[in-house]
């Protein structure tokens, strides 16, 4: 019987954990819909995960489009179908990469410091201290930053398409010799709304995704400096390991309207 | 003469943590207009309580009223109309490090009363120089501020909202005898001058001596004696009389090994 007592106590914290997630994620929707709103932190958030992102977004879609323009010129090239890799670089960019790559890059700038702030502030008793002030830190400190997440991350993701489509425009013009205009207008007759607004989807999806793991384990994070650092690790960790989970349910939620 | 009005009321309240049971049945009284001084050694559940009348925990069972208003097992709702009336100075001061200083204590003033930025600025300094602290000081970040600068300027946080329960876990710790007992004189000062009920928290016996009104000793979860500041030293129990003292021999068994 000492078999199922350590495999009881794994299902047990497991159960626990996504029991307390699940709470902590209602309680944080609740509290971003009701007033007192405020607007001031949701902008500096908004400015923090937003503007201050744009460098390191733009830099890996970029790259992700050029690099897109010369892996499918070599896949391309062995059926004569070299024609289409402005569609290929157009699709691939908007429905997945920018998406994708964007979470992830955020997710290691703006979700560790998210669970680092509310880390520090959680064992030094500041999180504490606002209670005292009768406001609450659901309201205070996830609340702005769950509504900046989700806001932006869709206006950066719209950023790393254009950026992205440019990358896959440059190589593919300079390096592989394409007609420029027969270039964008490959581009711009393919592409659908769709492909566009299924990346956005995802992108507000995973924008959500990234702040709450970093406020839910900086929220719970305890003992000092090592407990913040955990924090940290845990939510950088669990954020990108659900926005690729996410991003496989959602784009075959995308695929069976699109069929 | 008439009884003296009970600001906050404590009435068998339990809490434990997994297998560690931290408040027994816990009863207390804090007067109206006193200033009660809980001491205790570490981890005798000190924090727990006065976390427990904040609502950062709820107890397990029991009863807790703060103005004859339950708050055990309270909403949040119902915790933050109470815990308006109460201010409290952390132990490490908790200042908020992303504010200047000045914005701190005014963040307090706006949270609690309907006024203008400019307004609660105006109280904020008020407040800080109450405590003694310069309005050059008020422009800085917690984080360049030595340990009794932020302990004057969380004391100036509590009091700035004009609370009426003011909450003190450990004042003096981690601060040099020269500065505590600066924060000692500070605190009697603020508390005279608001007239606000205070519930201190410490084992710093110099400190309880000179904030008190009336001493209360916490053991195994239980309040074992309660009495005037002026009885403790007269008082038989051997569990106060250890503590007082500061002797390793005696009732209190220190738990040192685990």
């Amino acid at each position: 019987m000492n078999v199922f007592q350590p495999i009881g106590h794994v299902v047990f914290a497991f159960l626990a954990a996504v029991g307390r997630l699940a709470v902590f994620t209602g309680l944080a929707l609740s509290h971003a819909v009701r007033p007192p709103f405020y607007f001031r932190i949701i902008g500096r958030h908004m400015l923090e995960i937003g503007y201050f992102s744009l460098p390191v977004v733009g830099m890996t879609a970029i790259f992700a489009g050029m690099v897109i323009a010369l892996q499918s010129f070599t896949g391309f090239a062995r059926f004569n179908a070299e024609g289409a890799i402005a569609n290929v670089v157009a699709l691939s960019i908007t429905r997945e990469l920018a998406p994708v790559l964007t979470g992830l890059m955020v997710s290691g700038r703006i979700g560790a410091a998210i669970a680092a702030e509310i880390g520090t502030m959680r064992v030094t008793e500041q999180v504490d201290a606002l209670t005292t002030l009768s406001t609450n830190p659901f309201k205070y400190l996830v609340a702005p930053r769950l509504i900046a997440g989700l806001t932006m991350l869709p206006i950066l993701v719209f950023v790393a398409d254009i950026i992205g489509i440019l990358g896959g425009y440059i190589v593919g013009v300079y390096q592989l010799g394409f007609n420029p205009a027969n270039y964008l207008q490959n581009t711009y007759d393919f592409i659908e709304t769709l492909d566009v607004v299924s990346g956005l989807v995802k992108a507000g999806v995973f924008g959500f995704i990234v702040t709450l793991m970093g406020c839910y384990h900086g929220y719970y994070s305890k003992g000092g400096a090592q407990g913040v650092g955990q924090a940290t690790t845990n939510a950088v960790v669990s954020a990108s390991i659900l926005i690729l989970l996410f991003n496989y349910i959602l784009t075959g939620i995308f695929f069976a309207a699109d069929v | 003469m008439s009884e003296p009005q009970i600001k906050i009321r404590m009435r068998d309240v339990h809490k434990r943590f997994g297998a560690k049971v931290v408040l027994d049945g816990f009863d207390l009284d804090v007067r109206a207009g006193e200033s009660l001084v809980v001491i205790g050694g570490s981890g005798v559940g000190k924090s727990v309580m006065l976390k427990c009348i904040l609502g950062i925990l709820s107890p397990d069972s029991g009863s807790i009223t703060v103005d004859g208003i339950e708050v055990a097992g309270a909403g949040s709702t119902e915790h933050e109309a109470v815990n308006a009336k109460i201010g409290m100075l952390f132990q490490g001061a908790a200042l908020f490090d992303s504010m200047t200083v000045v914005e701190n204590v005014a963040f307090s003033v706006t949270a609690r009363h309907n006024v203008g930025r400019r307004a609660a600025r105006e109280i904020a300094l008020q407040k800080l120089a109450m405590v003694g602290l310069k309005p050059d000081v008020a422009e800085r970040y917690p984080s360049e501020l030595s340990g009794g600068m932020k302990k004057r300027a969380g004391l100036a946080r509590a009091i700035a909202a004009d609370p009426e329960i003011l909450f003190f876990d450990e004042p003096t710790t981690g601060l040099d005898p020269l500065m505590g007992d600066i924060i000692n004189d500070l605190i009697v000062h603020c508390v005279e001058e608001t007239g606000a009920t205070a519930l201190t928290i410490t084992h710093d016996m110099h400190s309880a001596r000179k904030i008190a009104d009336r001493i209360a000793m916490i053991y195994n979860g239980k309040i074992i004696w309660i009495g005037n500041v002026d009885e403790i030293d007269r008082a038989a129990d051997p569990y106060l009389d250890q503590f007082i003292h500061g002797r390793t021999e005696g009732p209190i068994k220190m738990a040192v090994r685990r």
